[in-house]
């Protein structure tokens, strides 16, 4: 006879109480905040947004840290431009298979646990950055470091978790803008720093620079305390406790792997992502020098230009999850569709444009420009990750950002290394190809809400679509439970369409008269 | 979020403005136009190694006597760099002979600035900056006049930089210190990570 685990008295309390539970905020049938208030730490919603953003800003600090200071670092290791181009691109191609393993930890033991786990295990190489002397010594310190980058994937995962359908594109826009602006504040950052520890304490400048990466080292640890501490997987608790509780399936890494490999959409959306996030992380690592190769701007406006090409990030990214929020409202998933698929068209656009101008002024302006769209078709692309899947949501979200970071590696690979192409000539190419490889997405066709060219099939429902990913025997033991409550509210990616099946029947007479 | 797109903005638009006004580059002397009347000599021997911070070179300099009387009328102030020899250049476009000086990244280190004199000789010993990186060198002297403006120069090694070069090795910038922190860091941050992790098991055991 199998004796069943009896849950203490804590568990119980904390499964009846989940369904009256009070939040601080509105809440739909999961539990997901309904309401996105910016600037309010209410436990859990936003303050798991608050605590997902500033991880992932700090991470993404410490991976662009050392560009800003390359001109000290390269004296003091002897750096070639070949070691420099091979290191930048170590540092944005850990990330590549960082993100698919995070995607699979956030789906089997949730968000706060494997972006905790992540941060604690990178650190030490920020740390260890102050000890490197050599050039594969400084490539390996950013291959490591750039693994923080993962930490994008449980970032948008939690986000996705804790904010209801029609707000989850601008949660996830502000999370991942806001901590995509660490690679535009690092080059303000490291900078300040370096220059404060130079003069104010008077280190030579190659001890100086050594020092100024335990900022970024300190900034990522306390980034990981609070997440573990304060932070909690999903509206109702922790994934372990829910589990025990029996309120939360524990799923398996093989069958979520298959719905997400056996996506097509995911490999899509991996694609363009790597033509949006990815352009805006070759942009990162190269625009510094072009601006003063090309235009004999000093190193410091260089690095004023570069950040602020990153800084762009605090509002338009957001821009762009709102705005895939907005056009969902009116004319439902079509609607993030077309709009992920003209903004990042332009941007491409401007991409060209930018390789083309000669004048100092004009490139700025056309280069803030093409930051915005660039960046916007980022914050669209994560309105429509969260609805591809509900089971894989992690993996897909790790597939289309490991997409993102291949983009770059790519790009850098065939346009910015080596002497073959001019960099002027290299972004223009750059754009040609963002162009080419933004029109898959007018393949994507979900069968319940339609696609960019092709509407939706009469009698598909949300409901169908979220519980193909389970099979019969699944269903029959209910373990697709949050399936089916994530299916019945994303019926909002419907539009404002008027759907036959609400209006009252002709036939029937009212039952009072 | 509008008041936050309006003030990014105008912050992005100053910032457009101030750049747009930064200094533009002026035309500079040409290398290829200046006369070599100058004989520079340094004491590191060809291939020899010193070491940055530590070690001291004695540079002389003065007027090649076969040049005519008057050619360094003139000059006023004798500016004397280290500049990298073209193996430390290669594939270090930061460090790129150009010939308008104004852009020119060959000599970036100053050893001496100082008055021209009309005697046969000038030493002057200086000891290596600590923020001298890792390179091969040698000495050039410029000879600038009145308004500041390199008039002529001299060179411890030949035309095609090949003669004549040493090696200066920089300081690490690493220390004790440095390596213990990072050390105990990175332990700390690994560390609490096990630490939650039991404390997180053991939270679980009791609960049972």
């Amino acid at each position: 006879m199998e004796e069943q685990k009896k849950p203490s008295s804590l568990q119980i309390e904390s499964v009846v109480a989940s369904d009256t539970k009070r939040f601080k905020v509105p809440v739909d049938s999961e539990h997901k905040a309904m309401v996105f208030w910016i600037f309010s730490f209410a436990a859990p919603h936003m303050r798991a947004f608050h605590l997902s953003w500033f991880s992932f800003f700090c991470c993404f600090v410490s991976t662009f840290a050392a560009p800003p200071l390359l001109p000290v670092i390269r004296d003091n290791l002897g750096l070639t431009r070949t070691d420099i181009g091979n290191a930048g691109i170590a540092s944005v191609s850990g990330a590549v298979f960082a993100r698919l393993a995070m995607g699979t930890a956030c789906d089997l033991v949730g968000p706060r646990l494997a972006s905790a786990s992540l941060i604690f295990l990178t650190t030490p190489a920020v740390y260890c950055t102050s000890v490197i002397n050599s050039a594969s010594a400084y490539l390996l310190a950013r291959f490591f470091t750039g693994f923080s980058l993962a930490s994008f994937v449980s970032c948008q995962f939690w986000m996705s978790s804790m904010f209801s359908a029609p707000k989850v594109g601008r949660a996830n826009g502000v999370a991942a803008g806001w901590g995509n602006l660490g690679g535009g504040a690092t080059q303000l950052i490291m900078p300040l720093v370096y220059e404060l520890i130079h003069n104010a304490i008077g280190s030579t400048k190659f001890t100086a620079w050594r020092i100024a990466f335990f900022i970024p080292g300190l900034m990522q640890t306390a980034a990981g305390i609070a997440v573990l501490t304060l932070g909690q997987d999903l509206p109702d608790g922790n994934y372990q406790k829910l589990e025990k509780a029996g309120d939360k399936h524990k799923d398996s890494f093989s069958k979520v792997f298959h719905h997400a490999v056996t996506n097509y959409r995911a490999w899509i959306l991996a694609l363009t992502y790597g033509y949006c996030f990815g352009v805006e992380l070759t942009i990162d690592n190269i625009i510094a020098e072009y601006f003063y190769d090309r235009f004999d701007v000093n190193l410091r406006n260089a690095g004023m230009i570069a950040a602020s090409f990153g800084l762009a990030n605090i509002f338009s990214r957001p821009a762009g999850g709102l705005f895939s929020d907005l056009l969902s409202r009116r004319f439902g998933m079509r609607g993030r569709l077309w709009g992920l698929w003209l903004v990042q068209s332009f941007g491409g656009v401007l991409c060209i444009i930018l390789g083309l101008m000669d004048n100092l002024a004009a490139a700025i302006s056309v280069m803030l420009l093409f930051s915005v769209f660039v960046q916007a078709a980022c914050g669209l692309s994560f309105g429509i990750v969260p609805f591809v899947s509900r089971r894989s949501l992690g993996l897909i979200s790790g597939m289309t950002g490991g997409g993102g970071n291949v983009g770059a590696v790519l790009t850098q690979l065939i346009f910015f290394k080596g002497s073959r192409y001019s960099t002027q000539k290299g972004i223009a190419l750059m754009g040609v190809m963002t162009l080419a490889c933004t029109l898959p997405i007018m393949l994507i066709y979900f069968p319940q809400w339609g696609g960019m060219l092709v509407g939706p099939r009469p009698n598909a429902t949300e409901e169908d679509y979220y519980a193909a990913e389970w099979s019969q025997k699944e269903r029959d033991s209910g373990c697709h439970s949050a399936s089916l409550k994530f299916a019945e509210n994303s019926v909002s990616e419907r539009g404002k369409r008027r759907d036959p099946s609400t209006t009252v029947p002709v036939d029937t007479t009212p039952s009072h008269v | 979020m509008g008041g936050i797109v309006s003030f990014s903005a105008t912050s992005l638009l100053l910032l457009l403005l101030l750049i747009s006004f930064a200094g533009s580059a002026v035309g500079g002397v040409l290398f290829s136009t200046l006369p070599k009347t100058l004989i520079v000599s340094a004491s590191p021997k060809q291939g020899q190694v010193l070491r940055a911070g530590e070690d001291q070179i004695m540079v002389s300099w003065g007027l090649n006597q076969s040049f005519p009387a008057g050619t360094d009328e003139a000059y006023r102030k004798v500016k004397v760099r280290l500049c990298y020899a073209p193996v430390s250049q290669a594939d270090r476009g930061w460090r790129k002979t150009e010939d308008d000086l104004s852009k020119d990244k060959t000599c970036q280190f100053d050893v001496a600035v100082r008055s021209y004199t009309t005697t046969t000789l000038t030493s002057f010993e200086c000891k290596l900056s600590r923020e001298l990186p890792t390179a091969t060198y040698f000495v050039r002297a410029y000879a600038l006049d009145y308004n500041g403006r390199v008039a002529a120069y001299g060179q411890t090694t030949d035309d095609h930089k090949a003669t004549n070069l040493f090696e200066v090795v920089g300081i690490s910038g690493r220390s004790l210190w440095l390596d213990i922190a990072a050390g105990c860091f990175s332990g700390f941050s690994v560390g609490s990570r096990v630490v939650f992790f039991v404390a997180d098991k053991r939270r679980k055991t009791n609960n049972n």
